[in-house]
């Protein structure tokens, strides 16, 4: 590799240092060591490292990535903190929607000037990612990112014509408004019918966060390695809280062997496929579930409070499910769904 | 046959079940639309055209087509007057008959 000269590693550092929005005097020159990141934070701030990994994927990911949100929570409370993404050198859909929606709660609670960032990671797909996602402007300015083509940002709503317009930006965006009548109808109705359960259950009986709309949402989409992801968020009070208030509880409890927060998961679910005359309880569980579950390849994970439960679609027909507990449980309800761009092709109605 | 295309109608957008869920709703759809046609039905028969959008909810769908059976319909009479289309997904026509039949098997 070419070495750089003295005057290019200071031109390299000058450009670097106008990135991290941290103008540097052009009489001061060049004295190092210097630590990029740091400069970049403004006086009177702690420095906050984000997760190595804006994930929730695998036991040890998720305890740093919640123990994070502790962290940046009890240090809000009490002063302004700078949140350094240098280090970070991954970023899923589910980690980033997860992350903007505490950042917001934190804004909402707090107020915007308690919160400054970086907008430089060492890792450049990391770089991209939170330019994307819309976090660094968030955190900058209190603001979102506008959907307004090109990419998809992190978006928060709370209304059916919202989700009808990021329907209407992944069909442009990744699948050039070329899909298959039936691809389109699975995405649209899982969609649709998981942002209906926000809205019927996940804010019921508790007060909402502050965040100045009601009964949120938040959303993320992303191609990746030829999976489109799909990552749907909400603060309320989860599946396992919301379950036992319905009527039909005690049917559903009947039939699945309820102990823990996964198996209510689980249960509200597979309410649909039951023969308990409840058949008008759970249509959202199943289109929620037939996205995945028609699609080769595909997976689909919904963490809510303390329980993880998974469904994947291997090959042709083999559906597995798993059922999991988190050590740190999860404030609200996270969707994921991820399936090859290839399953979109020639499906057959 | 008298026919109600749903996307020129009503909305290529459909979404929630109650009018309270949003402006294009299986309820309002229902109402504002289905019923009074099949009311001033006479002998004819009402071709329910869902061709023109591929966004349909199973809670827009059980409440446009389950709901008319909780509202007094006979599923006998829906059978010789409503006839419901889609020129791209049989799959949410069968789904539409599907809620009319549990609708009435709870009834």
């Amino acid at each position: 590799m070419k070495r750089l000269g003295k005057e290019a590693r200071i031109r390299h550092k000058r450009r670097l240092l106008k990135f991290a929005n941290q103008e540097i005097s052009p009489s001061s020159g060049f004295r190092p060591p210097v630590n990029l990141y740091e400069i970049a934070c403004p006086p009177g701030y702690k420095i906050l490292n984000a997760p190595l990994n804006i994930s929730i994927e695998g036991a040890e990911v998720q305890r740093s990535f919640l123990t994070f949100f502790e962290l940046l929570n009890d240090t809000v409370k009490v002063g302004r903190v700078f949140i350094s993404f240098q280090k970070t050198c991954s970023a899923s859909a589910a980690g980033l929607v997860l992350f903007v929606a505490n950042i917001d709660l934190l804004i909402g609670t707090y107020g915007q000037g308690r919160l400054a960032c970086s907008s430089l990671a060492e890792n450049k797909f990391v770089n991209r990612v939170l330019r994307v996602s819309g976090i660094i402007t968030l955190i900058r300015t209190g603001d979102y990112v506008k959907l307004d083509g090109g990419v998809i940002p992190v978006v928060k709503g709370n209304t059916g014509s919202q989700i009808h317009d990021l329907i209407d930006a992944i069909l442009k965006t990744y699948f050039n408004d070329k899909i298959e009548a039936l691809s389109e109808q699975k995405i649209s109705t899982a969609l649709t019918e998981a942002v209906l359960n926000v809205q019927y259950h996940a804010y019921e009986g508790v007060p909402e966060p502050k965040i100045g709309q009601s009964k949120p949402w938040w959303f993320l989409t992303e191609v990746s390695n030829q999976t489109l992801s799909l990552a749907l968020y909400d603060f309320g009070i989860g599946i396992p809280a919301s379950l036992p208030r319905k009527d039909f509880f005690e049917k559903l409890a009947a039939i699945f062997s309820v102990n823990d927060d996964a198996d209510m998961i689980e249960a509200s679910l597979e309410t649909s496929r039951t023969r308990t005359n409840l058949d008008q309880h759970g249509k959202g569980g199943r289109d929620i579930k037939a996205l995945v579950e028609t699609s080769a390849g595909a997976h689909l994970v919904i963490y809510s409070n303390a329980g993880v439960y998974q469904i994947s679609r291997n090959g042709e027909s083999n559906i597995s499910k798993e059922k999991f507990s988190m050590k740190k449980p999860l404030r609200g309800t996270l969707i994921q769904w991820q399936i090859p761009l290839e399953s979109f092709k020639n499906e057959d109605h | 046959m008298k026919t109600i295309d749903v996307a020129n109608a009503f909305s290529k957008r459909p979404y929630g079940r109650y009018r309270e869920d949003g402006p294009f709703s299986g309820q309002d759809f229902r109402d504002k639309h289905i019923v009074p046609a099949l009311k001033n039905i006479g002998n004819d028969k009402l071709n329910v055209d869902l061709s023109g959008s591929r966004r349909y909810g199973s809670s827009f769908l059980d409440e446009s087509f389950g709901g008319l059976v909780r509202v007094g319909f006979d599923v006998k009479f829906l059978k010789s007057h409503l006839e419901i289309t889609h020129n791209e997904l049989p799959s949410i026509v069968e789904l539409c008959w599907l809620y009319i039949l549990q609708a009435d098997s709870k009834e």
